[in-house]
């Protein structure tokens, strides 16, 4: 039996951990142990600036990269953390592998892409309710990477701090909430801070479980294609066990701080959606600048999109 | 060979390289971490490692607090702020048996407050106390003892380097550890002068009695006391109505410091150059220990030690007190031979788990394994603060200072007995806060 | 020889360290204003915290060599008085020696994951700035703190005119 070592750099029991943990068994059961998966979280083996490169050169066979922790490498899969309105992991997740199936895009090149996920999508959790846009003019959110454009976008001060700085800085109050996916509410407790909730659906976090391009190349043929026929799969089930996952964290908040979750009207989504368009024509140019198609990549990704919410429900 | 053995190898050669080569103990701890990740992992992924791992470590916005706390203690003292302030407690203090030392410990509790760091205090205090000390005819043994004692409050009353580095290795509210550290600060800064008094009494011809000062110069030199604690005000206060976060904290303080100071022509242009300097001295020296820490640590985690001493230690089924003292005493033994941050960034990934499974709040134990590490920078052969007050000052020998700071540890032990046995000592203060 | 060798090491080591210090002054002021734009003008300054960082990094492997030639770097002198002298000094040479390469390695090493950065246009997450500039900085850094420490060497090792045991 051969064994492959995979690395991945959040703690063990976050989401990307447990699809490691799922992917890593049925390899193991469907190649009826001839491949066995070593897992390593919480980046033990490989940080994630390190990532990419660490299984480039072989120090991991397989690794988990978040491609918008490295923006400019990859241009492509930044297409999906454009705010194009995703409103579960599930469709995001099957989409996002769709489209890479179809394009075969030149940023993974130098590896070989066994699977792909994404977050749920980036919600609002506040000290203060937030039912209206115009409730978030002033407010500061921290938000990382392009979520930073999208709050300045909305009118509210964006704060770029590191995550680990957050909580401290949303019990002291000098943030007043942040926008990301909703599972911290539970993982993280920022629901005891955090008792508004308002749904957004702006951008997801796109991931990518890559392995060392020699490492593919030594495996037989029939393992090769357990892991081709598991990828779309895989999606799939980190895309509806993320999806679970949040569900539970907004229930658990419910129940334990009596939390509220808002909706936005349809004039302010529409409204929100107008605010943040200039953020897609600033990828446009940044596409093109990388020799792809961004119209024919943002209409496949309406395509797959609306495919997925068909097939899972939106 | 077995992983766990590899390990334990690890540290047998990384204290041989610290004592044998001489090598600074950041220095020591990247070397025997690379070539045992080497060993463990192959050459590759060793090289990769420690290549990200000194970005990341150097790059941390987490650690940015500690050139910014440097700065501030080091603007200060460049602009007489200690100075003044050691001379309000000796208006106060210094006709009184023993009393010079005692301004010193206070002083040095006042500097504290400022500055995160056992060394600069340390550095700083030697500089302003002892030639004065010397002035009126007290003994070096004493006078270097509180000069080291008094500086190890550095890292107890708060901002404190320790409790930060705490606070991002596992998680915990800095803000509640800085709060946590207030009341057994005190409790140690009186413990001191209670020692100093019966040492004096012991040794009359120790600390001799100075003259005496007329209460309208007391009244008057408490205005030397202003800066530091408007310092302190906007540091604490900052932080506690949520206009910054802790890692804030000391850019604000660092930048008010430089403008008060340099709007009273108290600190020159050069003035503020030299403590610039220095900041960058001291803080890549601390940043070293903590990237040699990171890199041992990488290596310790690898071959799985840390796990199977905590399971060690798990195992011999002891009750959660008896648990805590094997723990003190592993921390206690560390402490005569390490430096406190490089012990403790080692060992948390070891103890924090295990003490959290048992059941010990993470706020109390980041408090009392802090006083714990702390008394370790006077304890000999390996003590910091020790060190720096003997090479700060010639004609002093490091056995002195070891002898004069002796007499302090019995205000450690009480501290540390008063955190076991009342919880509430420790936590009643962040409890309270928010 | 070695006079020269140490001439240059203080003068690069000085020119770093006033890098560093400058790193050090803008991180005040950019934390502060940072505070001060949040908290009274609601326009806190985009990538303060990802620059902290990278000024972070700057000042602190700008100031290795500058904190070695300080003598910054405490070490455990406690066996001293109890060594002959020129075991000592060789003693003092290799550690010297294992430190200096420690430095060597790491610099490259972090010089080549700066070039990695290069090939696949990494950008920062907030300002999308080529950061790979302040990786090179770290590892010109620590390459200047191994030329510090090889000359620590030399020195250590011209001090012993005969053979030690
Ligand atoms: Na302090
Ligand atoms: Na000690």
């Amino acid at each position: 039996a051969r064994t492959l070592s995979y690395a991945n750099f959040p703690p063990a029991s976050t989401v990307p951990c447990v699809q490691m943990e799922r992917w890593a068994e049925e390899v193991q059961k469907r190649t009826n142990g001839a491949i066995t998966v070593k897992t390593y979280p919480g980046s033990t083996l490989l940080t994630a600036r390190n990532m990419l490169r660490g299984v480039q050169t072989g120090q991991a066979d397989i690794g988990c990269i978040s491609m918008s922790y490295q923006p400019g490498a990859f241009p492509f899969s930044f297409a999906l953390s454009q705010p194009v309105g995703f409103t579960s992991a599930t469709t995001a997740s099957v989409t996002l592998w769709k489209m890479f199936e179809k394009y075969k895009p030149q940023e993974f090149e130098a590896v070989k892409v066994v699977a792909m996920f994404t977050s749920a999508p980036s919600n609002l959790m506040s000290r203060v309710p937030v039912k209206t846009l115009d409730d978030m003019k002033g407010l500061e959110i921290r938000g990382a990477g392009n979520l930073s454009d999208v709050l300045a976008r909305l009118g509210a001060v964006p704060v770029s701090m590191p995550m680990p700085e957050t909580p401290e800085a949303v019990q002291k109050g000098v943030v007043k909430g942040l926008l990301t996916s909703f599972e911290v509410l539970k993982d993280m407790n920022f629901a005891e801070m955090c008792r508004y909730q308002t749904v957004m659906n702006l951008p997801v976090y796109p991931f990518a479980v890559i392995m060392n391009k020699r490492t593919w190349d030594s495996l037989p043929k029939d393992v090769q294609k357990v892991i081709d026929d598991l990828a779309l799969e895989q999606a799939e089930w980190t895309g509806k066990y993320w999806d679970a996952h949040v569900q539970t964290a907004l229930d658990w908040s419910k129940e334990t701080y009596g939390i509220e979750v808002y909706d936005l009207s349809e004039a302010d989504q529409s409204a929100m959606m107008q605010a943040v368009a200039p953020l897609i024509d600033a990828w446009k140019v940044e596409a093109r600048t990388a020799g792809l198609d961004p119209e024919a990549i943002l209409k496949d990704i309406e395509t797959f999109k609306a495919e997925a919410e068909a097939a899972y429900g939106k | 060979m077995n992983m766990m053995l590899e390990g334990l190898l690890g540290v047998v050669v990384l204290l041989a390289v610290i004592f044998f080569l001489r090598m600074p103990v950041g220095f020591a701890m990247a070397a025997v971490g690379f070539s045992g990740l080497v060993h463990v992992m192959g050459l590759a992924a060793a090289l990769g490692l420690t290549g990200s791992e000194i970005w990341e470590t150097f790059s941390s916005y987490g650690l940015t607090v500690i050139p910014l706390f440097v700065l501030m203690g080091q603007v200060c003292f460049y602009s007489g702020v200690n100075q003044r302030l050691y001379h309000t407690a000796y208006c106060w203090l210094g006709s009184i048996r023993g009393g010079m030392a005692m301004a010193t410990v206070m002083a040095s509790a006042g500097f504290a407050a400022i500055s995160g760091s056992n060394s600069a205090t340390a550095a700083t205090m030697s500089t302003v106390a002892l030639p004065e000390m010397k002035k009126y005819g007290y003994s070096p043994v004493l006078s270097s003892g509180a000069v080291a004692a008094g500086s190890t409050l550095g890292v107890v009353i708060p901002p404190s380097v320790v409790f930060i580095i705490y606070g991002l290795q596992t998680g915990t509210s800095i803000a509640k550890l800085f709060l946590s550290g207030v009341v057994p600060g005190l409790f140690l800064l009186s413990s001191f002068l209670v020692i100093i008094h019966f040492v004096c009494r012991l040794h009359p011809t120790w600390g001799p009695a100075g003259p005496g000062v007329t209460w309208a110069e007391k009244i008057a030199s408490l205005t030397g006391s202003l800066e530091m604690a408007a310092l302190f005000a906007l540091v604490m206060g900052g932080l506690a109505f949520g206009v910054f976060t802790p890692s804030e904290a000391g850019a604000a303080g660092a930048g008010l410091a430089i403008l008060m100071n340099t709007a009273t022509c108290k600190l020159s242009l050069k003035g503020l150059w030299v403590a610039v300097m220095d900041t960058i001295r001291v803080s890549c020296m601390i940043l070293v220990i903590i990237m040699g820490a990171v890199i041992f640590g990488r290596f310790l985690a690898v071959t799985r030690l840390p796990f199977d001493m905590a399971d060690w230690v798990a195992g011999l089924e002891l009750p959660g007190f008896g648990v805590m003292l094997v723990i003190s005493l592993i921390y206690l033994l560390g402490g005569m031979i390490m430096d406190a941050l490089a012990l403790l960034l080692i060992t948390l990934p070891i103890f924090f788990p295990l003490a959290m499974t048992l059941g010990y709040d993470p706020v109390w134990f980041g408090a009392y394994i802090c006083v714990l590490t702390t008394m370790g920078a006077i304890t000999p052969p390996v003590g910091i603060s020790s060190y720096v007050v003997a090479a700060m000052s010639p004609g002093l020998t490091l056995s002195e200072v070891f002898r004069g700071g002796n007499y302090f540890l019995l205000g450690f032990l009480a501290c540390l007995a008063m955190m076991l046995i009342f919880p509430e000592f420790v936590l009643w203060l962040s409890g309270h806060a928010n | 020889m070695i006079a020269l060798l140490e001439r240059f090491r203080r003068l690069a080591c000085n020119a770093l360290a006033a890098v560093a210090g400058l790193a050090v002054l803008a991180m005040v002021a950019l934390a502060c204003a940072n505070i001060i734009g949040r908290t009274f003008l609601s326009s806190p300054i985009g990538g303060t915290y990802e620059l902290m960082g990278f000024f972070g990094a700057v000042a602190a492997a700008f100031a290795l060599g500058y904190s070695q030639l300080a003598k910054g770097h405490v070490a455990v002198t406690i066996l001293d008085e109890h060594l002959p002298r020129r075991l000592r000094r060789l003693l003092d040479a290799l550690g010297a020696a294992i430190g200096g390469a420690f430095f060597a390695v790491a610099g490259v090493e972090v010089v080549d994951f700066g070039n990695f950065m290069v090939a696949t246009g990494e950008l920062s997450e907030t300002l999308r700035l080529p950061f790979y500039w302040f990786v090179w900085g770290v590892g010109g850094g620590c390459l200047l703190m191994a030329f510090v420490l090889f000359v620590d060497m030399l020195a250590a090792l011209r001090k012993t005119p005969e053979r030690a045991a």
